[in-house]
């Protein structure tokens, strides 16, 4: 797993549990120590004290009674030993004599340790020097000042006190633990309502109007529920949205009127090819010789269709970016319009046009749109037709949120290879003198239901028929 | 139908084709209106003021492109609607512009019609010859004094 995976709560969580665990850890170690140095210190100074104080007494015998009395307190082992000892009691064990030996040597006072002993318990072990002094001289002539006489030894239990920090230890240890994990459960619980919730709810909000603006929908406001960061980010995304969305609408104002002086500029010399042509053959047309007139007309005939062209590509670039009217478009008057306007082929060839009845009602599409996508299949319908009798047949199916409409025909059809490509702009499946066109018609059609969230795909055969099939939804969304 | 009046025509045009075609359409509607031709809108100033001068006889109709070399149209259309002796000539924009925003200055300075140049030859034709039947036979133009 790696750590860039996880949420920022998570890393959060993650960053102060090992924070928080070091520092208790660290916590109670220090705590132990410093415990158990104190204990330490309780102990030798408890030692030295009645080291201290069996010095001062002079009478031997108080001597045991105190030594016995403190024991049975504290249940510190008090004994008085020496390298030469009259009663064989006092003889030293090998920890005493060793140090007994060191004081005899070094002018040292007093030494304590831990140590353990055979059994494998631990002991504090402290050692006092008993150097002669000088009252000492009075009973016992003969011992000179500062001779080492022997030592007071005292043996406290260690064990115990050990245990009883250790098991203090675990009491911290266990403490701030808990403590720690309490922590962090209120801030895993407080970053989840500070931080992960609202940031989840801004990405799902951010993620919603993503797909706004992908659908062309007008986008809303992401709404900024605080003055932290995270409302900070919201406005932010709402500012950026706003300036791309002005930088957009800039770039296609641009872009529109360029198209349009383009086409402007491209089809005026256009106009004067074809008007002086025109002049020419219409002034001197009987005094042009052989293929001259002929080569005018092409002259003529090219210049006408490439105005045409211009104004297809001008229209085809501005579907789905110019919004043109919008409002309920009724089919049934639609295919009336375009039947309309190829009523001189429908003439001519005799064609036979079924329309389904209550044809339905797109609402707020732009009309001309939805005209031209029908206008442009029904004479493509009578086009690739040489039937004696060209039929269309034009209807639909209600598919729940969206209409499947078909146009139909029986005319020479098209080999499903090359299904795809009629579909793209400037691609032809006939020679232009077999069938005559630009190559943009059904392009356009395409590009206006794609724009309108529909699909569009065809089925034929050559020399059956084609039926084109579209799919617009009830309501158009708004772009 | 009116008697055609044998009016005189201001032409303001920058494009030499254009002229051309539209004296071609003149010619061949066979009203026998006699053209002038400004190329910019300095000429079309000039020619004006030697009409409000009366040096040279008062335009019945004048076409008027917006977009034209050093006097821009709309400046020529202010001239034209703030003289007296000028105003009530019919000014008729004949311009590439669609721009929504041309159209209305160009109504609010008291233009009297708004043509956009139809782009495809034929239809320019059947403009010119429109333009030329209604204004010159169709519309009644105060006498001018």
């Amino acid at each position: 797993m790696n750590l860039r995976d996880l949420s920022i709560g998570t890393k959060l969580i993650l960053a102060i549990t090992v924070v928080m665990v070091g520092v208790s850890t660290a916590g109670s170690i220090i705590i132990y120590t410093y415990q158990k140095r104190s204990l330490d210190e309780q102990i030798l100074e408890r030692s030295r004290t009645i080291s201290e104080l069996l010095i001062q007494i002079e009478d031997h015998k108080l001597i045991s009674r105190v030594a016995a009395e403190f024991t049975k307190v504290t249940g510190y082992r008090l004994k008085q030993t020496s390298l030469e000892p009259v009663n064989p009691a006092n003889a030293p064990d090998d920890f005493e004599r060793k140090i007994m030996e060191m004081f005899k040597q070094k002018n040292i006072t007093e030494y304590y340790a831990v140590v353990a002993s055979s059994g494998g318990k631990r002991h504090f072990r402290y050692m006092r020097a008993l150097r002669t002094k000088e009252q000492c001289i009075s009973c016992h002539p003969g011992y000179s000042i500062g001779e080492l006489r022997g030592s007071i030894s005292v043996v406290a239990p260690y064990e115990d006190i050990a245990a009883a920090a250790r098991k203090n230890l675990v009491y911290i240890l266990a403490t701030l633990q808990i403590l720690t994990f309490s922590i962090i459960a209120v801030l895993y619980s407080l970053s989840r309502k500070i931080v992960s919730k609202p940031l989840k709810e801004l990405i799902k909000e951010v993620e919603g109007s993503a797909k706004e603006i992908q659908r062309g929908e007008e986008v809303k406001d992401i709404s900024v529920r605080s003055n932290d960061e995270i409302g900070m980010l919201a406005s932010a995304f709402n500012n950026l949205r706003k300036s791309l969305s002005e930088s957009f609408k800039r770039k296609n104002e641009a872009i529109e009127s360029f198209v349009y002086s383009i086409s402007h500029d491209l089809k005026a010399p256009l106009r004067s090819i074809e008007g002086f042509s025109t002049a020419l053959l219409e002034d001197y047309g009987d005094r042009l010789e052989g293929e001259a007139k002929h080569y005018l007309d092409r002259v003529i005939a090219s210049a006408q269709k490439m105005g045409v062209l211009i104004d297809e590509l001008l229209e085809y670039s501005r579907i789905g970016r110019i919004d043109l009217a919008r409002g309920d478009v009724n089919i049934a008057e639609v295919v009336a319009l375009a039947l309309e306007d190829s009523i001189y082929e429908i003439n001519k060839k005799n064609a036979k046009i079924k329309i389904s009845e209550n044809l339905p009602v797109i609402k707020n599409a732009e009309k001309q749109r939805i005209y031209q996508i029908f206008t442009n299949l029904i004479s493509n319908a009578l086009k690739y037709n040489d039937k004696e009798v060209p039929e269309i047949e034009i209807g639909y199916r209600d598919e729940g949120d969206h209409y499947l409409f078909y146009v139909r025909d029986n005319g020479i059809g098209f080999d499903m290879r090359y299904h795809d490509k009629i579909f793209e702009i400037f691609q032809r499946l006939h020679r232009e003198d077999e069938y005559g066109g630009t190559g943009v018609g059904l392009a356009m059609v395409k590009k206006i239901v794609e724009t309108y969230g529909g699909r569009i795909w065809a089925e034929s055969k050559p020399g059956e028929g084609s039926t084109f099939y579209f799919t617009l939804p009830k309501e158009v969304k708004s772009g | 139908m009116n008697m055609v009046r044998a009016i005189d025509i201001l032409l303001v045009e920058d494009s030499q084709d254009d002229i051309e075609l539209t004296l071609r359409a003149f010619k061949k509607n066979n009203l026998g209106n006699r053209v002038h031709i400004a190329r910019d809108g300095a000429e079309a100033l000039e020619f004006l003021k030697r009409v409000e001068r009366r040096e040279i006889p008062h335009p019945g109709l004048i076409l008027l492109d917006l977009k034209l070399p050093k006097v821009d149209g709309i400046e020529v259309l202010k001239y034209i609607k703030s003289k007296e002796i000028l105003k009530r000539i019919p000014v008729v924009m004949l311009t590439t512009s669609k721009n929504d925003r041309d159209i209305k200055t160009c109504y609010d300075l008291g233009a009297n019609s708004y043509i956009v140049k139809p782009i495809s030859f034929k239809d320019f034709m059947e403009t010119v010859k429109n333009i030329q039947l209604y204004w010159i036979v169709t519309n009644q133009p105060p006498v001018v004094g």
